[in-house]
């Protein structure tokens, strides 16, 4: 398990504070934005380690890169009553109920190394891809009970993070117009869940209690790669990122719950399967000032089931409607998820100024993975479009920097009415999620690029 | 290893974020709270009496577990209820049956049984062996729950020896419950039984001994 004092200390220590979910330029909550307008499955820069890694043979020499994306995202979650939740007492404000509102910052660095020898190309990184974290607000009713402040998002997440942190290595090989590439990823999965939480999955204020959830694993995965080039202007990529785990993941760790009457605290695993990730890109030099390229990713977030939370080394059997199908009791809390898969599609292009300043203009439109009956606070998404401006400007011959800007506007959706969560039965159930999401997102790459 | 990771994934995606402190607070202000939901007074001071005779606690009742995460939700069983006299004391078996969850009457799972003494005052402590409640018979959760239960009551509130069927007609009582699946949590509740009379509809249940009515409430009553 992580170390939570140190973790939390060294990450206020480089300045970050919170987001819940991807800033921008993915579905689901892929985060994938490292190398800002490079990052791209054919762009000539370090981070294709990811993205494409046979587009590392477009490097030369010794490459090390480090960027860092600091976004800051608004969301609002307005929550009306709906049938199913459980009465409060005469007179008391059950918080589930109202506006929460929030806006915080996040910090995300990655780091690549690149060293070309001949048409073979040696990469490495360390990246975050998949993740986010958020810190709920503090903004329901002070009553009598004491889980109110924590506002009507609180039943689905009040603080949390998810990250997929990728180890990686990577080999490219170019043959003539054809280069191939593959990486191996040893990626640290983990995920942090603290939620208002009754034993029967209600909104029951009057027996309020929270379940916190701290996992995380070590997992394999592996990139492939393709580029061609039938022309020096003109490139054309192909990659896919395989599933972190390969397939269904066993997070380890522990579940504390707190509850009316009781509290536990349990060794846990939580099963879940993240999605394996397809790119097409096309890069074009259109002349020696100006290049272009549009870039697609399709995300198989169909794989995104459900976030099953079982006694160690049990397996997660679930009956249609989310009950406990075991026979031993083994399925402690079930998230239904059912996502569906989404693409995203990204356009950019390039203007040399001069030789050591570069002028670079973006867009991207985001595909949304989460359906009406299952989209709540945690992990929220929506078709969103962004639009991006920037500089890399060279510093010195060896040396460039880069910052790009971009803004996300998210559409606005309203699910009251849609939220299936509170008809299934435990451990499945959770209240109504229903309502109204709002969000936008504010992201600002900065990056600095050695070729040595 | 993973330490180490964790250290580098915190400065990766980095976060202030703390849902542990989070937890910690709530727990806090739920203990601050005297009135609190999260820590249900469960007040039960059993009635003194003088210890009935076996023939006033056989028979069949229905058996009500009501915990404190879910008062409302009470798990129900039937109670097949024998007593003898052993060395001048009492001796009480109760054979219990799961009943399902949407009917309140229809066996389900496996029976357990349980034999304990009650006192010469009719209080009395069962120690129920570890048993499953099935998960057609748990209206909580819905999935197969194993838990050890121990019951603290007294046979004395709604004794009726002037009955015509004579004896007891309800017990109730606190209990504690450790339950060891899903997870281990340890909670308290309350209990109670209620006869029923041959010919008579299953009774309702109720919760805790609060709700018992002052009087038995078989419908011989007087």
């Amino acid at each position: 398990m992580t170390r939570r004092p140190l973790l939390a200390a060294l990450s206020c220590a480089v300045g970050a504070s919170t987001l819940s979910l991807r800033p921008a330029c993915a579905s689901g909550y892929a985060t994938a934005r490292f190398g800002g307008e490079d990052g791209h499955p054919t762009a000539a820069h370090p981070s294709t380690l990811y993205y494409n890694p046979a587009a590392l043979t477009r490097l030369e020499g010794v490459r090390l890169s480090a960027d860092g994306v600091v976004a800051w995202r608004h969301f609002a979650y307005h929550r009306k009553s709906a049938d199913t939740d459980v009465a409060p007492p005469e007179g008391v404000d059950a918080g589930n109920t109202g506006t929460s509102a929030v806006t915080h910052p996040m910090a995300a660095p990655a780091v690549f190394a690149t060293w070309a020898v001949g048409d073979a190309v040696l990469a490495a990184g360390v990246f975050v891809p998949f993740g986010g974290t958020y810190d709920g607000p503090r903004d329901g009713p002070e009553g009598d009970f004491p889980g109110t402040l924590d506002g009507p998002a609180r039943w689905h997440l009040i603080s949390g993070e998810i990250a997929d942190v990728y180890y990686s290595l990577g080999l490219a090989w170019r043959f003539g117009a054809l280069s191939v590439g593959a990486s191996g990823n040893l990626v640290h999965g983990r995920v942090t869940d603290l939620r208002a939480r009754n034993i029967d999955g209600t909104n029951d204020v009057t027996a309020e209690g929270r379940s916190l959830l701290e996992v995380d694993g070590l997992l394999g995965s592996f990139g492939l790669g393709l580029t061609y080039t039938p022309h020096p202007t003109l490139v054309i990529g192909a990659s896919y990122q395989a599933r972190p785990g390969l397939g269904e993941q066993r997070l380890e760790g522990r579940m504390k719950g707190f509850y009316k009457g009781g509290r536990f605290d349990d060794p846990v695993d939580l099963l879940q399967t993240e999605p394996d990730v397809f790119r097409l890109g096309v890069h074009w030099q259109a002349s020696s000032a100006w290049s272009t390229y549009v870039a697609g990713e399709f995300v198989r977030w169909s794989a995104f089931s459900r976030q099953c939370v079982v006694r160690a080394g049990a397996s997660c059997d679930l009956a249609a409607d989310g009950a406990d199908h075991s026979g031993d009791g083994d399925v402690i809390q079930n998230v239904p998820r059912n996502w569906s898969d989404a693409g995203a599609v990204r356009l950019g292009a390039a203007f040399a100024a001069t030789d050591a300043l570069t002028l670079k203009l973006g867009a991207s439109v985001d595909g949304d993975a989460v359906p009406d009956a299952t989209l709540d606070t945690s992990l929220p998404d929506a078709l969103d479009v962004g639009v991006t401006a920037g500089l890399q400007y060279r510093l010195l011959p060896a040396v460039a920097l880069s910052a790009t800007y971009t803004s996300v506007f998210f559409l606005d959706r309203d699910t009251t009415g849609r939220s299936t969560l509170s008809q299934k039965a435990p451990p499945s159930r959770l209240p109504d999620s229903g309502g109204r999401y709002e969000h936008r997102a504010d992201v600002l790459h900065i990056g600095i690029d050695l070729n040595l | 290893m993973k330490e180490r990771m964790a250290t580098i994934a915190g400065l990766l995606l980095s976060a202030c974020v703390d849902p542990a402190a989070r937890y910690d607070t709530f727990v806090s202000r739920c203990v601050a709270r005297e009135t609190s939901a999260c820590t249900p007074p469960i007040v039960y001071d059993p009635e003194i009496c003088t210890r009935p005779e076996p023939a006033e606690v056989e028979g069949v009742f229905l058996f009500t577990i009501s915990l404190a995460f879910a008062v409302e939700k009470p798990v129900l069983y039937r109670l097949e209820t024998t007593a003898e006299l052993v060395d001048d004391a009492l001796l009480v078996t109760q054979r219990a049956t799961p009943l399902d969850k949407t009917d309140g009457e229809t066996p389900v799972g496996d029976a357990f049984e349980v034999t304990f003494p009650v006192a010469e005052d009719g209080t009395f402590t069962a120690e129920l062996p570890e048993t499953v409640t099935p998960a057609a018979a748990n209206p909580i959760t819905g999935g197969d729950v194993t838990t050890r239960l121990v019951l603290t009551g007294s046979m004395c509130s709604t004794r009726r020896p002037e009955a015509p069927e004579g004896g007891v007609d309800a017990l109730c009582g606190t209990l504690t419950a450790d339950i060891s699946r899903p997870v281990r949590l340890s909670t308290t509740g309350t209990f109670t039984s209620q006869r029923h009379h041959p010919g008579t509809p299953w009774p309702s249940p109720i919760l805790d001994c609060a709700e018992l009515p002052p009087r038995p409430m078989s419908a011989e009553t007087p």
